[in-house]
C-alpha cells in the first residue's frame, strides 16, 4: 500500500512541471492594457469601443476596425494618434437593420524604432 | 469335535467380543470335553490372534480416554505438546496480521487527502484550461494578462449617468465624487512622485468608466481604476511568470511588461492597475500601503 501511495506521489510530482509549465519565449509586449468591445446599440447602429494604453510614448497607438458581412469586407477604419493612450474611443456604424456582421478589432501600438504590437479580438453583431 | 473350518463356523462370533470379555469366559466353567473345550479352544486362538496382529482394543483405549483425559479439568488444553505446532507435520503457519498502530491509520488517511488534493489541484485547471488553480479567476499566457469574465462583481448604473468633473486635483477626489470607498489607493508612493494628471472617463458602450491617475518621478507611474465587471482588461506582459501577492486576502497579480512593472487586482467591481518603472518591492510597498492605517508605512 505504501509503495503504491509513494509512486502515486512520485509520478503527480512529475506530472506537475508539465501541467503548470508556459510553453514559449518570453516576447516583450508594447501594449500595456487594452479591452474593446462590438455590441448592437439600435436597428441598424453598431456601437465599437476600444480603449488601448502603452508603457511608454508610442508613435502610433490605436485601433484598426474591419467590419465583415460573411467573407466581405465592407469597411476598414483605422483611428490612430501618438501618446501612451487611446481611451475610451467609440465610433458607431451604421449598417443594414437585421443583418449579421463579423467585426474584427485590433489595436496595436508602435514605437520610435518601428517595432509594433497589435491584438485582435472578434465580434459577432447583428445591426 | 470340530475341524478349524468348524470352529470359524460356529465361534466366529468371538472375533465380536472384547480381549477382557474374552479373557472373562476362560475363567468360567464349562462341562468338559465336546462343546466347552472348542470354545475355550476358540478363545485361546482368537486371543493368540489379537497379539499376533497388534490390534489395538477399541473399547480398552476408549475407555482410558474417558477416564483420563476426557474430564472436566482438561476442557481447553491439548493433548499434544506445543513443539508439535511446529514439526514436521504442523499445519502450514498462516502469516502474522500486524496490529494496526494508531496514527498510521490517521497518517495514511492524511496522506490520500493530500494527494487527492494535490491532483484536484493539478488536473482540475489543467482539464478546465487553466495552468492552476489562480488561472481560474485570473488567466495568463506568455504575452497577456486578464480576469475571468464572471469574477468581478455588478456596476452601479447611478455611475454611468453621471457627469464627471472637468478637473481633479487628486486621485482621492475622484474617488470620492464617485462614491468609492473601498480601498485602493495607496498611502505611499515612490519618493518625488508628482501628480500630473487625473481623467475619469465613461464608455458608453462597454457601461464601463475608467479613473486614471498619472504621477512622475523621474518615469511615470500610473493608477488606473476600471468599473467594468462584463469586460476586463486585457494586460500585456513579458514572458515572465505571474507573481501573486496577496494582501488583506486580495491577490494582486504583480507582473512585468516593457520594462515596467506592473500590479492589477479586483476589488469588488472595481478592477485595479498600478504601472510603473520601479523596483518590484516598491510596487509591492505601494500595495501594502492600500490597507495600512496612516502612519504604518
Amino acid at each position: 500500500m505504501r509503495k503504491k501511495l509513494t509512486a502515486l506521489l512520485v509520478l503527480l510530482l512529475a506530472l506537475l512541471p508539465v501541467l503548470t509549465s508556459a510553453a514559449g519565449a518570453a516576447s516583450e509586449s508594447r501594449i500595456n492594457a487594452y479591452t474593446m468591445k462590438a455590441v448592437s446599440l439600435d436597428s441598424g447602429v453598431v456601437g465599437i469601443e476600444f480603449d488601448v494604453s502603452a508603457p511608454r510614448t508610442m508613435k502610433a497607438i490605436g485601433a484598426q476596425i474591419d467590419i465583415y458581412s460573411g467573407t466581405t469586407l465592407l469597411r476598414s477604419r483605422t483611428h490612430t494618434g501618438r501618446g501612451k493612450f487611446a481611451f475610451g474611443l467609440t465610433s458607431r456604424e451604421y449598417l443594414v437593420p437585421g443583418g449579421r456582421y463579423y467585426i474584427e478589432i485590433t489595436v496595436f501600438a508602435r514605437n520610435y524604432s518601428g517595432q509594433e504590437d497589435r491584438r485582435t479580438e472578434g465580434f459577432y453583431v447583428t445591426a | 469335535m470340530a475341524g478349524p473350518d468348524g470352529t470359524r463356523r460356529n465361534f466366529a462370533y468371538l472375533r465380536a467380543l472384547s480381549t477382557p470379555r474374552l479373557e472373562e469366559l476362560l475363567t468360567m466353567d464349562f462341562p468338559s470335553g465336546g462343546e466347552g473345550e472348542a470354545l475355550i479352544e476358540a478363545v485361546i486362538q482368537e486371543l493368540l490372534n489379537r497379539e499376533d496382529a497388534g490390534l489395538p482394543d477399541v473399547d480398552r483405549a476408549w475407555a482410558d480416554f474417558q477416564s483420563r483425559y476426557n474430564v472436566p479439568e482438561g476442557d481447553g488444553l491439548s493433548l499434544y505438546p506445543p513443539e508439535a505446532e511446529s514439526g514436521p507435520d504442523a499445519p502450514a503457519k498462516r502469516p502474522k496480521r500486524r496490529r494496526p498502530v494508531p496514527g498510521r491509520a490517521w497518517a495514511r488517511t492524511a496522506l490520500a487527502a493530500c494527494i487527492a488534493l494535490a491532483l484536484l489541484a493539478a488536473l482540475v485547471p489543467a482539464a478546465l484550461g487553466y495552468a492552476n488553480l489562480a488561472e481560474m479567476v485570473a488567466r495568463w499566457t506568455d504575452r497577456s494578462f486578464s480576469f475571468s469574465p464572471d469574477s468581478g462583481g455588478e456596476m452601479d448604473p447611478d455611475l454611468l449617468s453621471k457627469e464627471p468633473k472637468e478637473r481633479y486635483s487628486s486621485l482621492q477626489e475622484a474617488l470620492e465624487d464617485y462614491g468609492i470607498t473601498a480601498p485602493v489607493l495607496p498611502s505611499w508612493m515612490p519618493e518625488r512622485s508628482i501628480l500630473s494628471g487625473v481623467s475619469v472617463q465613461a464608455a458608453p458602450i462597454s457601461k464601463s468608466i475608467r479613473i486614471h491617475a498619472a504621477y512622475f518621478n523621474g518615469t511615470a507611474i500610473q493608477i488606473v481604476l476600471h468599473f467594468d465587471p462584463g469586460a476586463a482588461y486585457t494586460y500585456g506582459k513579458d514572458g515572465e511568470p505571474v507573481e501573486v501577492y496577496t494582501v488583506e486576502k486580495i491577490d494582486h497579480y504583480i507582473f512585468e511588461n516593457g520594462g515596467q512593472v506592473q500590479a492589477v487586482w479586483r476589488s469588488g467591481s472595481l478592477e485595479c492597475a498600478i504601472f510603473g518603472e520601479m523596483p518590484r518591492d516598491d510596487l509591492k510597498r505601494m500595495i501594502r500601503s492600500i490597507y495600512e492605517e496612516e502612519g504604518e508605512t
